[in-house]
């Protein structure tokens, strides 16, 4: 390969440019750097350089290359034949890029310092990389020629950073000049670079320089830089520095000795730190710590040890003695566990107690665990604590017997410290000790007993746990039980089983629990054993398990089946009546048709649960036999449940519209007798987002026991009204000022008109389409993909999004939407925003995770990222048209939270005036009516019940009553 | 260089004792723990004293959690800036007023050099939460004035420093907490222990959703804001004008993304997630033999599984690479995935997210919580779930992902011997020097 020189140059470069002579030297005025949209630089002025010097050209060749503007090139492609260039070359071309580039890396305003900076630092890097040591060396000397004071600092200080990463040899004159320069940043940085560079020069340069240093910070900092390249050569020096009369330069020496090490300066420090002036002491104890630590691994750890013992012995602060006791056990290992052990027991040695046992901890050998198992009988009880942690760490079986003693006798934090330590020192022959403590013991005790019981190693401790839950108290058979499942222990299947007939409840809760957690579908008829339990806690634990055992069956019919199926086999009416709740809460019309039959069961407890079950029933499907139960005068109890029922199925968020829901409930009202059953309905109430609901709540402000709180439901259904229809809440709010009566509920009022002014510009009534997703496409990818509303005749079929969030009904959490929820998705929003007139405004948007915004059918934003939600995070200014606006957004889903939020405003928290919304234009809405076109989700689904009553039929049940 | 740095290193003079020992004689009578010689024994009414280094964003979440906890007393607070410090401790005064009902609380005292608190003797222990380029230079000075230090992540600016970290720790016995607070969420553990006990068959590989190295900032000088020592802020690193968002402590901006003060994402966000990886790959204590910088743009992978971020090899041949596609890490397997973050758990197949550990299997670590762990070990001297070695070995993965990446190419490392193998220049990168007068002492 030729030369740099011969490179052909950039087409770009190529084109006719103003005349030059000479070095091709673009002027400062003519580099104009600028972003490429690749994230590289680009500069105007290679466009207009003349190329007819051989090294100009290859500098420009080489810069092009680097930014990017030779074509087919990878930015920095263009260093390569600097490699093997002939170094005066290489260093000429070199030479002609720094002069390039100095005027902009001094660019007085430091932003646009960046480019040109950033470009040299790339051109170093690249030099120094490995097999390229002659384009180094030729850089390094480029760069040396331009470090003379006529250089502007900014760009000196950069190009001597730069050796400080890859200057050697070369550098170390230039560097040396350098350090006493007029410029303190020059200086400094000149320092900082010898101090990084490997040549062997460069600390006979900084010594050099300490040795002429004319102030103390001037010897500090070269002592700093010669520590720091662990200069040998510099210990006499430093050695004589340390005597310096002033404090930090004497200070910063023996540091640097205790940097540096060998032999040398360890017999420095050692004299310093025993004999030196006070002020010395420390830091040359401390630097002799550091050599000791560094070195006490080798042959002469013994002579280390008695060093560190002696450091011990002094008066040095605490910190140093800790770190001479430390070093000196690890230097004398077992031998110093008499020593250890004195320390401990020393009254005035308080400090170092706890260092000292675990120093113990740290020894090899038997010795160090025999010393810690005899201070445990000497020591209070907080440090009986450590201790018993140190056996547990170092993990050796003779201390077992120590540690069990502990469970017996010693305070609670005692105790558990050594249950803490069982988890490493347990064995299968503490299982009985063990399961006796947890069923005897509550709260940590008890808890920590259990851990120990998990994770005991070894099939023994499985074996031990079978046979414990045959014998012993009743609660250590149920712990034993309970272990066993924690522990996964299949295999213990069948004995446990066996103990369903265990006189003890506790036992057999542990039963049904452990049955829950190992079993199968083998298992149900074991559990269903106690469905008649006399307990009733006991019966309940067996529906559960008997419910969760049947999961591994699959479809819902199969489950209903097989819970059927044990009617026959349960003799009392109890077990039977456990086993109609049992199928109840499976829910389906396999299991609503048993249930219905169980209620002409000839057994009352049957007959009873039936009742309560259809009560609880988990959809609308047993509506009817609830709203005959509601209306019963013959079983108060029965008639209270089913209207709380009512009321629980009215609440349970579906994809019933607000009037089927008002339905619903004014069903449970025209049953509601007594004025806290009629609370109940109206607390629903007030979820409702329809006016007619408020209308409701309005019949009951003339009823005096119920005023309160049918004010309160009216207010919040205005509430969660306005974010649907906002003129329609404010039209209601304004219709119920004129009933109110006191200032209290004035204020009531005032304060949700508060609330509504403050959704002026939130957009809240949205429909949705979707979800949409494409098979192995990840949610990321999903952004791009255009579904069928961003088509021009789309026939996405769109449904109304209901608010989950009432207090911020604008921040939608689609996770909770059922008919959204998942991951790697989208989905698309719409809604309508009319103004008066045109106006500017801003969009203030946040989403989880990316969006598209278009409006009017233009895209205005688009952001593909993965972020949690954040209200306004990002911001588009845009210009509303006269009449209705329409507003689309694509939100993708990749993982994890999914929603968005949009606000529109003016200035800042300021909406645009003159605002209206709806879901859609009403041109469009008129297309199609509303309760046929559309569905709605809220935060869940649900089944949609008969179409609502008219207006007329719902007021009759919300009218004051007498008593 | 306008300006002098006016103590030298962490010299601590006879003056400072002095004032050291008048606020300690002024301040209400706390009993520190190891004034007592009290660690590891200390009883529940006797509170560990605790400084705060550091009054910006993260220190104030730790000041609250602290003031909050009854076991720990407050008493020293550190900032080079004056309005930070300085409503820190109207945060512990007001706070201890109203714990204790008496109206007024002084016991709270305030410095601009860290040494001075560190020279106190009747302070425990100290909670750093300053930008990354002083955490090695104090960390080192508390643990040699007998401190036990809870440090923020990443541990150090450097890989050298965080050997250094390590070693003052262990001379001088320090409980050490490293600030990556992911190892004491239960999540993460689960998800760790879920890898480590072969849930997912053989680790494949570990991909790790982080930011961006840091990179050179070129930021208008602006006047010098009232009451912020600059010099000091600046410290170690190189001199640069003073700018508002060179010193700001925004999670996603200001120094954290400055390479004079920080590894940028790859080390703030690395010591969480990387941290995450490492103790999946249960590489503790230990790194990666090569790291290889993120393909160039428009870089076309050969296959569609093949990686194009930053990677990490590791010597079983496991890799962990950046990869902006997942939620957190995704640690997969030969026969399945977890994929964890904060707040997000899945594992595929499912059912292995519900199968608890047995007990002859490997159970690492329960912390109650990463200061409560702290506090915990702070009394019974153990290590701590992140103790610093782990700390270390997660900010050394950082950094070298880091020099690969400001390098662009791929380095060899020795992680026992802790050197990069052939490569002069990008070994120089493993530490940086410091401006004078500061050096680490330890």
């Amino acid at each position: 390969m030729s030369g740099a020189g011969n490179r052909p140059l950039p087409r770009a470069s190529a084109k006719a440019g103003i005349k030059r002579t000479g070095v091709a030297r673009p002027s400062p005025a003519g580099l104009v750097w600028k972003r490429t949209a690749g994230g590289g630089w680009t500069t105007r002025s290679l466009t207009r350089c003349r190329a007819d010097v051989v090294a100009g050209a290859a500098a420009l060749a080489l810069l092009a290359g680097l930014t990017g503007c030779a074509p087919g090139e990878r930015r920095g492609a263009a260093l390569e034949p600097l490699a093997v260039a002939d170094v005066p070359t290489a260093e000429a071309v070199y030479g002609e890029l720094i002069d390039a580039l100095i005027p902009g890396m001094s660019q007085e305003k430091l932003e646009e310092r960046q480019a040109p900076q950033q470009l040299f630092e790339l051109i170093c890097l690249r030099a120094a990389r490995p097999g390229c040591e002659r384009a180094r060396a030729a850089l390094c000397r480029a760069i040396v020629a331009h470090l003379a004071p006529s250089t502007p600092q900014p760009a000196r200080v950069w190009m001597i950073r730069k050796l400080e990463s890859i200057g050697r040899d070369e550098c170390v004159a230039a560097l040396a000049g350098l350090l006493s320069d007029e410029n303190e940043e020059v200086r400094e940085s000149a320092r900082r670079a010898l101090q990084h560079n490997p040549a062997p020069a460069a600390g006979s340069t900084l010594r050099e320089a300490l040795a002429r240093a004319a102030t103390p910070e001037w010897r500090v900092a070269l002592i700093n830089a010669l520590a720091a390249r662990r200069d040998r050569a510099a210990v006499g020096l430093l050695g004589r520095l340390s005597q310096d009369a002033d404090a930090d330069v004497a200070r910063a020496a023996v540091a640097a000795l205790g940097e540096i090490g060998g032999e040398e300066a360890r017999r420095l420090l050692h004299t310093l730190a025993v004999s030196g002036p006070a002020p010395l002491r420390e830091p040359a104890a401390a630097g002799l710590l550091a050599l000791l630590d560094a070195g006490s691994a080798a042959a002469r750890a013994e002579q280390a040890a008695d060093l560190y013992w002696k450091l011990f012995e002094s008066d040095l602060p605490a910190a140093l003695r800790a770190a001479a006791l430390r070093g000196h056990a690890a230097a004398a290992g077992e031998s110093a566990v008499p020593r250890l052990t004195d320390v401990i027991r020393h009254p005035h040695e308080t400090l170092l107690h706890a260092l000292a046992i675990r120093c113990l901890q740290d020894l090899p050998g038997r010795a160090a665990t025999q010393a810690l198992v005899k201070l445990l009988d000497e020591v209070a009880a907080g440090q009986q604590c450590q201790i018993l942690l140190a056996l547990a760490a170092r993990g050796e079986a003779s201390a077992r017997a120590a540690v069990l003693a502990r469970l017996e006798a010693g305070e609670n934090e005692v105790r558990l410290a050594a249950l803490q330590a069982l988890r490493q020192l347990g064995e299968a022959s503490d299982v009985e000790r063990l399961v006796t403590l947890a069923g005897s013991t509550t709260g940590p005790q008890r808890e920590a007993a259990r851990g120990v019981l998990a994770r005991l190693r070894g099939p023994e401790a499985d074996e031990r746990l079978v046979a414990a839950l045959r014998t012993g108290p009743a609660a250590a058979r149920a712990e034993s039980i309970r272990a066993l499942a924690v522990r996964r222990f299949r295999s213990a299947l069948p004995q446990i089983a066996e103990r369903v007939q265990d006189e003890s409840p506790a036992v057999r809760l542990a039963v049904l629990e452990a049955l829950r957690e190992l079993g199968s579908e083998a298992d149900i008829a074991a559990a269903a054993r106690l469905l008649g339990d006399e307990d009733a806690a006991v019966r309940e634990a067996a529906i559960d398990t008997v419910v969760a055992l049947t999961v591994s069956l699959g479809e819902q019919s199969a489950r209903v089946a097989r819970i059927e199926s044990l009617a026959g086999s349960v003799p009392s009416p109890l077990g039977r009546a456990s086993v109609v709740r049992a199928v109840g809460r499976l829910g389906g019309p396999a299991a609503l048709e048993f249930v219905r039959s169980a209620t002409r069961s000839m057994d009352a407890e049957v007959r009873d649960a039936a009742v309560r079950a259809l009560c609880d029933w988990p959809d609308l499907a047993a509506l009817e036999e609830v709203l005959a139960y509601a209306r019963t005068q013959e079983n108060e109890t029965y008639r209270v449940l089913a209207l709380r029922g009512i009321v629980r199925l009215a609440a349970l968020p579906s994809e019933r519209t607000p009037a089927e829901t008002l339905a619903l409930l004014d069903q449970a009202m025209s049953c509601a007798t007594r004025a806290e059953d009629r609370r109940l309905v109206l607390a629903a109430l007030g979820r409702v987002p329809d006016e007619a609901a408020v209308a409701c709540a309005e019949g009951l402000l003339e009823d005096v026991e119920l005023r309160g709180e049918a004010l309160a439901a009216a207010l919040s259904s205005i509430r969660s009204l306005a974010a649907l229809e906002r003129e329609s809440a404010t039209r209601t709010l304004r219709r119920l000022q004129d009933r109110l009566i006191d200032e209290q509920e004035r204020d009531k009022l005032a304060e949700a008109a508060r609330f509504l002014e403050s959704l002026e510009g939130r957009l809240t009534a949205w429909q949705f389409a979707g979800p949409y997703q494409q098979e192995g496409k990840p949610g990321v990818e999903l952004f791009d993909v255009a579904f069928d509303p961003e088509q021009q005749d789309s026939a996405a079929a769109w449904g109304t999004l209901l608010p989950d969030n009432p207090e911020r009904p604008w921040v939608f959490d689609l996770s909770k939407a059922t008919a959204l929820k998942g991951d790697h998705r989208c989905a698309y929003f719409r809604t309508a925003v009319w103004s008066g007139r045109p106006q500017p405004a801003r969009l203030e948007l946040g989403s989880d995770d990316g969006l598209k915004v278009w409006l009017n059918g233009r895209l205005v934003h688009a952001n593909n990222v993965q972020r949690v939600h954040k209200t306004g995070e990002d911001r588009v200014n845009l210009e509303l048209e006269q009449g209705w606006n329409v507003i689309l957004l694509k939100v993708t889903q990749v993982d994890g939270g999914w929603g968005f939020s949009v606000s529109l405003r003016a200035g800042e928290d300021v909406p645009p005036p003159g605002l209206r919304y709806a879901p859609r234009p009403p041109e469009e809405a008129g297309e199609q009516p509303a309760d046929q076109s559309t569905n709605s989700i809220g935060p869940t689904g649900g089944t949609i019940p008969a179409a609502a009553p008219s207006s007329s039929n719902l007021r009759t049940a919300w009218r004051p009553r007498g008593p | 260089m306008p300006g002098k740095t006016p103590f030298s290193g962490a010299r601590i003079t006879r003056r400072d004792l002095l004032r050291a020992a008048l606020a300690a004689a002024v301040a209400p009578r706390f009993v520190p723990a190891r004034a007592l010689g009290l660690s590891g024994t200390t009883a529940a009414g006797e509170r560990i004293t605790l400084g705060l280094i550091g009054a910006g964003n993260m220190g104030s979440v730790h000041l609250d959690w602290f003031l909050a906890h009854k076991q720990v007393q407050v008493v020293a607070i550190c900032d080079v800036d004056r309005t930070k410090r300085d409503a820190a401790r109207e945060k512990v005064e007001k706070h201890y007023a109203d714990e204790s009902g008496e109206g007024s609380f002084k016991g709270c005292r305030t410095y601009n050099e860290f040494e001075e608190l560190l020279a106190r003797p009747d302070i425990d222990a100290v909670v750093i939460a300053v930008p990354d380029h002083w955490h090695a230079i104090m960390a080192c000075a508390a643990c040699r004035a007998g401190k036990d230090v809870y440090c923020e992540k990443p541990l150090s600016l450097t890989v050298r420093e965080a050997r250094q970290m390590v070693q003052a720790a262990r001379r001088y016995g320090t409980v050490f907490q490293t600030g990556s607070q992911q190892r004491s969420d239960p999540s993460f553990r689960r998800a760790c222990e879920l890898v480590r006990n072969g849930r997912i068959g053989r680790l494949r590989r570990v991909l790790v959703n982080i930011g961006e190295p840091s990179q050179e900032k070129y930021l208008p000088s602006e006047p010098l804001r009232e009451g912020l020592d600059w010099e000091r802020w600046l410290g170690p690193a190189p001199w640069q004008p003073y700018s508002a968002e060179r010193c700001s402590g925004s999670y996603t901006g200001g120094w954290r993304l400055i390479r004079d003060y920080s590894g940028g994402m790859t080390t703030d966000w690395g010591a969480h997630h990387f941290d995450i990886g490492q103790w999946g790959m249960g590489t503790d204590g230990t790194g990666p033999v090569e790291i290889r910088p993120p393909r160039p743009p428009g870089y076309l992978p050969r296959d569609p599984d093949e990686q194009t971020g930053l990677t990490f090899v590791y010597a079983s041949g496991v890799t962990m690479s950046r990869n902006t596609s997942v939620n957190g890490v995704l640690f997969e397997g030969s026969e399945g995935k977890v994929e964890v973050n904060r707040g997000h758990f899945k594992a595929t197949p499912e059912e292995i997210a519900h199968e608890p550990i047995g007990p002859n299997e490997l159970h690492l670590y329960e912390s109650p919580g990463h200061q409560e762990d702290w506090l915990r070990c702070i009394r019974t001297r153990q290590r701590p779930i992140c103790d610093v070695e782990i700390g270390a070995s997660s900010a050394i993965v950082c950094h070298l992902g880091n020099i690969a990446c400001w390098l662009n190419r791929p380095i060899r490392w020795d992680p026992l011997r802790e050197e990069i193998v052939g490569d002069e220049a990008a070994s120089r990168w493993l530490d940086r020097p410091r401006r004078a007068p500061w050096r680490i002492e330890a």
